[in-house]
């Protein structure tokens, strides 16, 4: 391989070992599929093969790690736009709390994971008439179903199991991609004490915390004004497919899509890592 | 992107009588971008700032997941393709011998249907047009 490995920082490499095992821990798949399903698949590549880019290249460090190696030059634990220098815009949506520095308070769970949780609680502890409304008296039922040995507290694996079971019951709401450890955004949420377990009382805390009158419900979702909202496709099905011509990641080979015209279909399979 | 593995196996399945092209665009959760992901074994990357970092990114990705080795193309940094395509942050086409798009899924995470796109494959091989699901 060409490039030689990229000086990493002596101290992003004194991460401590043991942080590592804990987020080994944590990051185990629960759909019970191979490996190969998931996101993370196990790979052999040997560090030194990996090109240099903006990314971890240990998949279990952590977020202020990988960002305080790279950019907090003076190692005064608070990394500022000079020391960032990506541009303003990655600056402010890293700098959560608006302090005016990155420091590890900022990468807590975002709003994704509070999406994340609030889709799973709507969507499988709901018994009742209304699948817009999730009143206290229904989340308490629901969490004792899904506790299913009764020990108080819900772990990762009770929760896949219910949502299994049972069918999610507002209908037209989005589920949870398969892969994803839903169980995940609830723990970073309201795991207050960090047993890898939601307690009642951690469940009941965080919807008190988030409801209004005593319930969570569903807002209409009104049709965004036009120019704003989801872009539309270019082409519709039926249509000519938009034309282009892209380099493969290492540059060297070039695909345009209408070559294909006449000889195959093509199936374009568009995404990232993250 | 997820559901790599089932994809895969499309590949290998297909890959004689479809081609198959991993078109790489922006990052769906780039660490400092709207909806970070953090924690939880996910992969931490900053959102690419030019052409050769969005390459590397996109190395790492095919080499660690399941899409190792399938065709893959990189998104030019002014998102051209992706816009196009409605694509982020991820979607599936399939784009019929005729050059018209024979299946369009529904924008992902909660549109991308391996299962969907191997029903259009199927049924564009034997002759006849596919529509999106209704979500």
């Amino acid at each position: 391989m060409r490039s030689p490995l990229r000086a990493v920082p002596a101290r992003a490499l004194s991460m401590p070992l043991l942080g590592m095992l804990f987020l080994t821990l944590l990051s185990s798949c629960v759909c019970g599929k191979p490996p190969s399903c998931c996101r993370m698949a196990t790979s052999a590549a040997p560090e030194a093969a990996l090109p240099p880019g903006p990314y971890a290249r240990d998949a279990r460090q952590s977020a202020w790690s990988y960002l305080a190696a790279k950019y907090d030059a003076d190692g005064d634990e608070r990394i500022t736009a000079e020391e960032h220098g990506r541009g303003e815009a990655a600056f402010q949506h890293l700098d959560s709390d608006k302090n005016g520095a990155i420091t590890a308070d900022d990468l807590g769970p975002g709003p994704v994971h509070g999406l994340m949780a609030r889709m799973i609680f709507m969507h499988w502890l709901q018994d009742d008439e209304d699948p817009r409304v999730l009143t206290r008296a229904e989340f308490e039922r629901g969490l004792a179903v899904v506790d299913a040995d009764g020990s108080g507290a819900f772990t990762s694996r009770e929760l896949a199991r219910h949502m299994e079971a049972h069918e999610a019951s507002v209908p037209g709401m989005p589920v949870p991609p398969p892969g994803m450890d839903p169980f995940l955004s609830l723990e970073l949420l309201a795991d207050e004490d960090r047993d890898h377990a939601v307690s009642t009382q951690e469940a009941l805390a965080y919807f008190d915390a988030h409801a209004q009158d005593g319930a969570w419900s569903l807002r209409r979702r009104r049709r965004p004004p036009p120019g704003k909202g989801r872009p539309e496709p270019a082409a519709a099905v039926g249509e000519t497919a938009p034309d282009f011509t892209l380099h493969s990641p290492d540059g060297k080979r070039a695909v345009t899509l209408s070559s294909f015209r006449g000889k195959q279909p093509v199936a374009l399979l568009f995404g990232s890592y993250t | 992107m997820f559901e790599a593995g089932r994809l895969r196996a499309l590949y290998a399945q297909y890959r004689e009588q479809v081609a198959f092209l991993v078109v790489y665009i922006r990052e769906a959760h780039a660490l400092d971008g709207r909806s970070p992901l953090i924690k939880g074994g996910l992969p931490l990357v900053e959102e690419p700032v030019t052409l050769d970092e969005r390459r590397a990114v996109a190395t790492v990705c095919l080499r660690r997941t399941a899409f190792e080795g399938m065709p893959a193309v990189v998104d030019g940094m002014d998102n051209a393709t992706e816009k196009a395509y409605a694509a982020a942050p991820d979607r599936l086409y399939l784009i019929g011998k005729d050059g018209r798009v024979a299946y369009q899924g529904a924008p992902g995470p909660f549109g991308f249907l391996p299962s969907a796109l191997e029903k259009a494959i199927e049924a564009e091989l034997a002759g006849k047009a596919s529509e999106a699901p209704k979500p």
